[in-house]
């Protein structure tokens, strides 16, 4: 197991390159969300995204990509974090800077993001925003500040402790004096200690310290040229990846004590913190991201050839994605990999009906799939079959890269740039009807296809039983399907065999471990850096059987995960 | 209304007159007498009028057949695509540039979007010492000297968002700075607010405002110390936004009170509100420009690689999917013509503006272009680019010109030139042009 894992550690782009040649390749996996894992419209080169417009990493010798110590906040990373400043109930910003997308998500693809005047212009202005929305609510303003700021120590109080927590640290001696000056002058010029108050949010909240993550870290005392993360940052980095949002006053006291240098310690507060119900927030993030579950609810289909394909129709899909991992991983604490074996469903009446289920009225509830139903796990759900087809027809290439990308972590380059497209998008504009195994034949015949294809289209084409919606389906128009399919040198029916493969594969285990390393550490590991850490947490993954809870502890506690190499000065 | 004629009247000071008499005034467009000279041929203060330089995009190219015109010079015909530019008025102020050819053999959408736009690639070189910073887009070289003596350096506005099929959305502009697609404004309301509130009559809630962003320079300067040289030039970024900031926020107002304020678009359903969108952004553009506000911008309609539904053009599948799809041209020129109807409808609102002998049209330069040639074989040659205006008289407008060959960064070198940016060189070694075209320059 530690070899196959060892061995695909070192390079996870499998070996597949466009020939130069023209190729007839259909663009199944062109331009699709799920043949991209580069940043969503933005180049950010340098930074290991892919410059194609299909492709994952299409550059995987790219440079190494410099850890960056300022990461920015993704915008779920900001508004969790002004929800725990300001309360619930304060109206978020409209207009943040955008998030980019690397590897599927915004963590990786934000934190090393640019600044532009005209995102330090959006923050500053949701900052004064807040700072009104704060100071023109009597009810809010009292219950943030918790004293009469015309008192100097109230005021000056309250710009400790904000501060503290918006800043993730105790504010340094300097900063103090900055900021109770700055409140202090505000209140006097206006004869109003509220904009005191006022002075203080807009300049706190517009602040690099709370816009960005700085990760400067420490020489680390055991290993000479390595840095550690300060115990105050490694509050952070906990907090981000297990609540979304910065560290509360309790664990900022165990981090400033110290605490959070030692990696047990590390393990048992995270175990803490992932009792909390904030931790649904956060790691529910990761699952967002990592499967493409928004993106599952707001599809739009070919309305005339699936006339039950509402927008309220994929809320539902999704939510039953939702629903497998709150049961599976949150509450059942079972294996991160029953999401692909379960045999639990979700089911209201919109996905009865898709499923051939009995309406059950109400809400969605559980229900137990028969042992031989050939729909399985989270990859027979209507949500994942339909977003991985087009509007009007079934995309074996594309349910075939969803597999590879999110389970197995394969990378993928873009099509060659000169394909042409042979595949109507709605098989009634076929002038003779064909099979999707006939019409993708020529990806297993051109050479210049088929070394991508052939590692992603044998999956696909082994769940041709499922239409573009995800219903089953006996035959494609009265044509027989031949549901045989190959993972690697293995060969399998149908999507319950393919499943069961997936379960044994010890590539599933790394990879997993791969996505949640890279969504908690917000940075793409590096094959010859922290690649070797990698294969070794995928062991410990094994060891926890794959749950969440019993691994996490693991990660937050690593070596990779609470040190980095040391950065030019 | 205090209009003082005797002297050149400061924006401020015009400003404040109007705020402090609560006149509620409705000083039309375009720049009041007062700030012009006696010939209203230039500002009071002896400079010349303004001129400007903007760029529009739309992604996902073009049909060739329905693009380029069948005649060479001024008596060309608009094809499918370009039927908007129709319009007597504006058709004398459209040059189209056919023939160019961005000099990288295909297109991939994101690095032709950057030879069409900056003329250099991004990053696609490994091993050159530049390779991980693009060059700088036309809009921003351009920003960088127009932009010095306004009150905002440029503006990047788009209207789709949409991305990649179900990838989310896309809010990025088509400019590029830093080797980043610069952040787009979406919202009409927003802009308007930016460009004409964005000032501060109350002096302590201006001096207190700067005393906050004094505050967080400080920050942004002692967290620079700690940082490894990567990070501390984001935060010189950082750092430079504040100070643009402050900048603005002392700067003095805008000359023309500020028009009626806009009320966003809504989605109508699961479509965007393409026109309505592009068309309040561009009013608000034009305003801003007239007003001199801001002498740069850049528009991008639909993003690389978008399956913006144009609905409003009787479509119902993403721009992108039908461009891969031969059977769906017609709907492919519908889509693009649709998004040429929004650049004429800006182009419209320029030159219903009137300035000193013209127009504000006649002193803008925009370059329009796309991502790809053909979408559906992502050719590059015999690319889309479309210029629009006159630079104040440097550029020829109206004609048809069939290049033969040359490299499309001599479009932008051109336009920059004729605006009075002292550049040499557009773009880089490989992909750039130090010569302008002749053909295009009066």
């Amino acid at each position: 197991m530690r070899e196959s894992r060892a061995s695909h550690a070192r390079a996870h782009a499998i070996g597949c390159v466009f020939a130069a040649a023209t190729a007839a390749c259909n663009i199944d996996m062109q331009n699709h969300p799920l043949g991209v894992a580069g940043t969503a419209g933005i180049d950010t080169a340098g930074s290991g995204a892919g410059d194609g417009d299909g492709g994952e990493d299409d550059a995987p010798e790219a440079e190494p990509a410099v850890r960056v110590q300022l990461r920015r906040l993704t915008r779920e990373q900001y508004n969790r974090s002004i929800q725990q400043l300001l309360g619930a109930d304060v109206a978020l910003p409209m207009a943040l800077p955008p998030d980019a997308v690397d590897h599927h998500f915004t963590t990786v693809g934000t934190a090393p993001l640019p600044i532009s005047s005209f995102d330090v212009e959006q923050y500053e202005a949701a900052a004064v925003a807040l700072a009104d929305a704060i100071v023109d609510d009597e009810t809010a303003r009292a219950a943030l500040v918790g004293c009469d700021p015309a008192t100097a120590a109230c005021l000056d109080g309250f710009v400790d402790s904000f501060g503290r927590l918006a800043f993730r640290r105790t504010l340094s001696a300097t900063e103090t004096q900055r900021y109770h000056d700055l409140a202090q002058a505000a209140a006097a010029r206006f004869e109003d200690p509220w904009q005191g108050v006022h002075a203080t949010l807009s300049a706190v909240l517009a602040s690099p310290n709370f816009l960005y993550i700085a990760d400067v870290g420490e020489p680390d005392p055991e290993v000479e040229g390595r840095r550690r993360y300060t115990s105050v940052e490694m509050a952070s980095r906990l907090s981000f990846f297990l609540w979304g949002h910065g560290p509360d006053a309790a664990l900022l006291d165990r981090a400033e004590a110290g605490d959070l240098d030692d990696a047990q310690t590390v393990a048992e507060i995270a175990a803490d913190m992932m009792a909390q119900p904030a931790a649904r927030d956060g790691m529910g993030r990761f699952f967002r991201e990592w499967l493409s579950i928004e993106a599952m609810s707001v599809q739009t289909k070919d309305t005339e050839v699936f006339a039950d394909a509402t927008p309220e129709l994929f809320v539902s899909m999704a939510q039953e994605i939702e629903q497998m991992v709150e049961h599976l991983v949150f509450e059942a604490d079972e294996s991160m990999l029953s999401l692909l074996d379960t045999r639990t469903a979700f089911v209201d009446d919109r996905l009865a009906a898709i499923y051939g289920m009995e309406a059950q009225g109400g809400g969605m509830v559980a229900v137990q799939r028969a042992d031989d139903d050939p729909r399985v796990g989270m990859l027979g759900t209507a949500a994942v079959l339909s977003l991985t087809s087009r509007r009007a027809r079934t995309a074996p290439t594309l349910r075939g890269i969803y597999v590879q990308q999110r389970w197995r972590c394969v990378d993928l380059p873009p099509p060659p740039p000169d394909v042409d497209v042979e595949i109507p998008d709605n098989p009634e504009d076929e002038p003779t009807p064909a099979t999707m195994r006939e019409m993708l034949e020529e990806h297993d015949t051109n050479p210049a296809c088929a070394s991508c294809h052939s590692v992603v289209d044998p999956l696909g084409l082994a769940l041709e039983h499922f239409d573009a919606m995800g219903r089953w389906r006996s035959d494609d128009r009265g044509m027989t399907i031949d549901d045989s399919g190959k993972l690697g040198d293995a060969e399998f029916h149908g999507l319950a065999e393919l499943v069961a493969l997936l379960r044994e594969d010890p590539e599933v285990e790394t990879c997993v471990t791969r996505q949640l390393y890279r969504y908690a550490t917000g940075h793409l590991e590096q094959d010859d850096q922290d690649g070797p850490a990698i294969v070794a947490l995928a062991d410990d993954f094994a060891a926890a059987e794959g749950r969440l809870s019993a691994f996490v502890p693991k990660l937050v506690s690593s070596t990779a995960f609470r040190t980095f190499a040391e950065v030019e000065p | 209304m205090i209009i003082v004629r005797s002297r050149a009247l400061s924006r401020r000071r015009f400003l404040r007159g109007t705020v402090a008499g609560g006149l509620g005034c409705a000083v039309g467009l375009p720049l009041l007498d007062a700030m012009l000279d006696r010939h209203g041929t230039a500002l009071a203060t002896g400079e010349p009028l303004p001129l400007r330089l903007g760029s529009w995009m739309f992604g996902n190219g073009c049909p060739p057949e329905e693009w380029t015109p069948a005649e060479v010079g001024p008596n060309w015909t608009p094809k499918g695509c370009m039927s908007a530019f129709a319009d007597p008025i504006i058709k004398p102020y459209v040059s189209v540039i056919s023939g160019t050819d961005l000099g990288i053999g295909f297109g991939d959408h994101i690095t032709s979007r950057a030879v069409a736009f900056s003329g250099a690639t991004t990053g696609a070189q490994q091993g050159q010492a530049d390779a991980a910073t693009p060059l700088p887009s036309l809009d921003q070289l351009a920003a960088d000297v127009l932009g010095a003596s306004t009150s905002f350096r440029s503006v990047e506005l788009g209207v789709s968002k949409a991305s990649y099929m179900g990838a989310g959305n896309d809010e990025f502009s088509v400019a590029m700075r830093d080797g980043q697609l610069l952040p787009a404004e979406f919202s009409p309301l927003s802009l308007f607010n930016r460009l004409f509130l964005g000032f501060q009559p109350d002096t302590r809630v201006l001096d207190t405002r700067l005393g906050v962003i004094d505050a967080v320079r400080a920050d942004a300067q002692e967290l620079q110390a700690r940082l490894g040289a990567a990070d501390r030039q984001r935060l010189e970024a950082h750092l430079q936004g504040l100070s643009e900031l402050q900048t603005r926020l002392q700067s003095e107002p805008p000359t023309c009170s500020p028009p009626v304020a806009p009320v966003d678009p809504q989605d109508n359903g699961a479509n965007e509100p393409l026109s309505a969108r592009s068309q309040l952004l561009c009013d608000v553009l034009a305003q801003a420009l007239a007003c001199d506000l801001v002498r740069v911008f850049s528009m991008r309609f639909n993003q690389s690689i978008s399956d913006t539904v144009v609905w409003e053009a009787g479509i119902t599948e993403g721009l992108h999917t039908i461009t891969h799809d031969p059977s769906k041209r017609a709907m492919y020129v519908s889509a693009v013509a649709f998004s040429m109807e929004q650049l004429a409808y800006l182009l419209g609102a320029l030159a219903a503006i009137p300035e000193g002998e013209g127009n504000v049209l006649d002193r803008c330069a925009i370059y329009c272009s796309s991502d790809l040639a053909d979408g559906q074989t992502h050719t590059v040659s015999d690319y889309p680019v479309i210029v629009a205006g006159r630079a104040g008289g440097a550029l020829r407008s109206g004609d048809h010109i069939a290049t033969g060959g040359k490299k499309t960064s001599v479009v932008p070198l051109t336009l920059l030139q004729a605006v009075g940016v002292p550049t040499t060189m557009f773009g880089d070694a490989t992909y750039g042009s130090s010569e302008p075209l002749a053909e295009l320059l009066a």
